[in-house]
């Protein structure tokens, strides 16, 4: 178990190098950088220059890699240019905005999709069973703006029961006691969790539903089954059991994913998290903060990978013994 | 807890958040709600360079005095009052001393005074804090402070527009506060997070990329300002802005789209507001070739450029893309300046005559609808932003009225960075610009002379060389009698747009979206927000059946 948590973190920090560096080339490589002029701000070009010479934007893309390796080596994430804050400070305010929405989102997706998969493969080859994939399927193709948009006009305009977006409602959030303030931001969680959970609840569907399949096919389930053992006792205690080891795997592989589809819900639904500062970040080529956000987003990936391969492993002593 | 005991738990809270509103909606003060796209950058208005961020300075930080509504800029006319209640000239005008306003205090009780202009011109000239206001007050040699109540500048020489770079540049800070931290350490200072200032609004919070808040300072030194809560609440997705004004979650918004101001019409208890901005939009045509060099070999024939400025019927493309009042550019320059002019010639809309001119200059038509002239054919690419609807709407527009002249077009799209990178790099033929404007007109030096263009900056992109529009504008700049400098700045402006290094579309009309119930004060072309505190905001009913606004100020 040592060896194999010593070599899933071996490999994460290299994982997490290559990104990082990656990113931070391809950033640079780019046209434009923090301080290309922005429209609608006339700045003088003395002040430009005088900026670029303070944050190193005047040396060499190489020179300016050292310069960046040097600070997170001393722990300092850099400074923010288009923020003009800290990094530190702003993933400090991000980081557990987004942590918060991948939590409710995986909760959620999993919770359903699991849900959605004992059902299809209880109710294999019935009209449940096709109309629940149609319409798992039907959302996991949909292009995630465009069903998180309707989700905000049919759920918070046409029917007006959550807000459109943000955290909290900003009027009242002041004057409100600490338990409305957190109905208040649990009733904003609503769509975009609900976003995340329609489009990756289809996986996690499929997959259980073939692993249940598999699962049912197996000869302690035939024993149980002529014992007499009532089917939904089968389902909940023998062929679930077993059939939830592959999801668990599967927790891994969403997490980037879910990641992923943060950014554009984030956005649409002003949710300031990882991905909504990391889109503005991109767009004003704040190398800091874009790699940073990387670094960060790359090691919560890494760390996912791997309480998913602990968590098999803990789960399946076959996989413990090899 | 097991789940089942959990879920009743999460419905309260749920409950009670929908009551919450309900029942705090009859004790909330009025309030305008700003949809704004970004979050503020740093609310330290020296290292201030973003929009959200100048409109909170602008309501928290005052200025010596601020110009009037109209933008003079030359000598003191039509300046009103901010933090200096008068000014005095000194007789050979290379001094003015500003007598403060006795009653001015900063938001934690403590008085304004004459060191603190101090502080806040040494900050803002200081190369560790690079203020972008930094160059513009250089003309001003030193500032000290006569007694508690009255700073004077010290000025190099005499100026226009001195008055206007002492007194309206710089924004007042608190020394008391700041003095202590370093320059180069002001960057990271709390304050910038929890300003302190003397302005019409004080400080109430900022939740990171979610919202900032204002209150009315009741006893601000010129009177209580007639909302009593600003809150910009961060919207990035266009979209989600337009559905949350719809729905009353805000009550203003700064920008609609055409698309938007269409819906608006469905909505009778919104109304959509023009107002100018000091933006223009104009198709920028770079004079040089790829290698920087020798001349482009379309763009730099100042025929040529005229022509494909014939072949545009600006007014046509304006209206398509846009609407009836946004008008159009007539120049590098704002419609609002007071050295406009509405008599300067324009070049007009007349195909057949760029054809005629085209012809002329050996650009001749080939077979297949392109023109070609010693083996080049007429054929260039415009950059235009990707995140700019707009302005790619108006790209597909010019490419098919420069087809109808024998000009083939491309069109490249990238993101607003690489955008701005390219042209800094000189990396275009074509680009469709959108320029902010300094109030001033002086700022047509900075940005289309000679000097700008060799400076090899991010000014004069296009490299347009005029010595007769550099002599104007020089003229212009150091005019001391406004008639004068107006009628240089005149001949300036009929030089440019005879040479036509751009093709000059519109002038930014913006259009804003508000409740009926938001009576807003005039909206000046260069900050519409300065006014803010003399907005109200009615009463108006409404509740949002989702509990989620639900004040009279508020919801529409």
């Amino acid at each position: 178990m040592r060896r194999l948590l010593a070599s899933r973190l071996l490999q994460g920090i290299a994982v997490v190098w290559v990104v990082t560096t990656l990113t931070f080339v391809l950033l640079h490589l780019a046209p434009g950088d923090p301080y290309a002029f922005r429209e609608g701000v006339p700045v003088a070009p003395e002040v430009l220059q005088h900026w670029r010479h303070v944050y190193c934007l005047d040396r060499p893309v190489s020179a300016q890699y050292v310069c960046y390796l040097r600070s997170v080596a001393s722990g300092d994430l850099g400074y923010s240019l288009s923020q003009h804050r800290p990094v530190r400070d702003i993933l400090i305010d991000y980081v557990p905005r987004t942590l918060e929405l991948m939590f409710f989102g995986m909760l959620a997706s999993f919770a359903l999709g699991i849900a959605l998969g004992v059902l299809e493969a209880r109710r294999r080859g019935t009209f449940a069973d096709w109309g629940s994939r149609g319409i798992s399927l039907f959302f996991y193709s949909m292009p995630d703006f465009w069903l998180a948009l309707m989700l905000a006009l049919l759920f918070a305009y046409w029917l007006p029961i959550f807000p459109i977006s943000g955290i909290e409602n900003v009027i009242a959030a002041p004057t409100n006691s600490w338990w409305q303030r957190a109905g208040d931001h649990l009733r904003h969680l609503v769509l975009p969790v609900t976003t995340l959970m329609l489009m990756t609840c289809a996986g996690i569907a499929r997959f259980q539903r073939a692993a249940m399949l598999d699962a049912m096919r197996l000869d302690f389930v035939v024993t149980a089954r002529a014992k007499g053992v009532p089917e939904h006792a089968i389902a909940g205690h023998h062929v679930l059991r077993n059939a939830l080891l592959p999801v668990i795997t599967l927790a891994g592989i969403t997490l980037p994913s879910l990641l992923g589809g943060a950014v554009l819900v984030e956005l649409i639904f002003s949710w300031p998290g990882m991905g909504y500062i990391t889109a503005m970040a991109v767009g004003s080529r704040d190398y800091a903060l874009v790699t940073s956000s990387v670094l960060v987003t790359s090691v919560l990936v890494v760390l996912g990978t791997i309480a998913a391969d602990v968590l098999y492993a803990i789960a399946d002593p076959r996989v413990r013994a090899a | 807890m097991r789940p089942h005991r959990a879920l009743p738990a999460i419905a309260l809270l749920l409950l009670a958040a929908c009551g919450g509103h309900d029942r705090n909606a009859a004790t909330h003060p009025s309030t305008l709600v700003m949809s704004l796209p970004a979050d503020a950058d740093n609310l330290l208005p020296p290292l201030t360079t973003n929009e959200t961020a100048s409109q909170v300075g602008a309501l928290m930080f005052e200025k010596l005095v601020e110009p009037g509504d109209a933008l003079n800029t030359v000598g003191d006319a039509g300046f009103r009052p901010s933090l200096a209640d008068s000014w005095t000239w000194s007789a050979d005008s290379l001094s003015i001393a500003f007598h403060l306003d006795p009653k001015a205090h900063w938001h934690d009780g403590v008085p304004v005074r004459a060191n603190d202009v101090v502080y806040s011109f040494r900050v803002n000239a200081s190369k560790d804090v690079g203020s972008p206001v930094g160059p513009l007050i250089a003309i001003v040699d030193s500032v000290t402070a006569r007694d508690s109540l009255t700073p004077v500048f010290w000025f190099h020489a005499r100026s226009p527009e001195q008055f206007y770079n002492a007194g309206s540049q710089i924004r007042i800070l608190p020394a008391h506060l700041l003095q202590s931290i370093p320059d180069s350490a002001l960057k990271t200072a709390p304050f910038g997070r929890q300003p302190v200032g003397s302005g019409p609004y004080r400080f109430a919070r900022w939740v990171s990329g979610s919202s900032i808040e204002l209150d009315a300072d009741t006893t601000f030194h010129r009177g209580r300002p007639k909302v009593d809560r600003l809150i910009w609440s961060i919207t990035p997705s266009p979209d989600a802005a337009i559905l949350r004004l719809f729905s009353g979650e805000a009550n203003f918004t700064e920008y609609l789209r055409p698309q938007d101001v269409a819906q608006l019409a469905r909505h009778p208890e919104l109304k959509a507001v023009h107002h100018p901005a000091l933006q223009v939009f104009y198709m920028l045509l770079n004079e040089r070739a790829a290698n920087g060099r020798s001349p482009h070999p379309i763009f730099g024939d100042r025929e040529v450029r005229r022509a494909l400025t014939m072949a545009v019927d600006r007014r046509r493309a304006v209206n398509t893309v846009l609407d009836s009042l946004t008008p159009v550019a007539a120049g590098p320059f704002s419609s609002a300046f007071w050295s406009y002019d509405s008599t300067l010639p324009r070049l007009p809309y007349a195909p057949d005559s760029a054809r005629a001119i085209l012809d002329r200059r050996g650009w001749v038509m080939g077979p297949d609808g392109v023109r070609h002239k010693n083996g080049v054919a007429l054929h260039f690419t415009i950059l235009a932003p990707s995140t700019s609807t707009v302005r790619q709407q108006m790209a597909v527009l010019l490419q098919d009225m420069f087809k109808q002249v024998g000009a083939k077009v491309d069109i490249e799209r990238v993101d607003f960075a690489a955008f701005n990178g390219r042209q800094q790099a000189h990396q275009f033929e074509a680009a469709l610009v959108g320029m902010g404007l300094d109030p001033t007109p002086s700022g047509i030096q900075q940005e289309w002379t000679t000097q700008a263009a060799r400076a090899n900056g991010p000014s004069n992109a296009g490299k347009y060389e005029s010595a007769q529009f550099d002599a104007y504008v020089d003229s212009a700049v150091r005019a001391m009698d406004p008639a004068k400098a107006k009628s240089y700045y005149h001949q300036a402006y009929a030089t440019i747009i005879e040479d036509a290094p751009a093709i000059w579309l519109y002038e930014s009309s913006l259009v804003s979206g508000m409740s009926t119930h938001v009576q807003p004060a005039t909206m000046r072309a260069d900050m519409w927000f300065v006014h803010l505190a003399d907005w109200t905001v009615g009463d108006g009913a409404a509740t949002s059946g989702s509990g989620s606004v639900a004040l009279a100020a508020s919801a529409h």
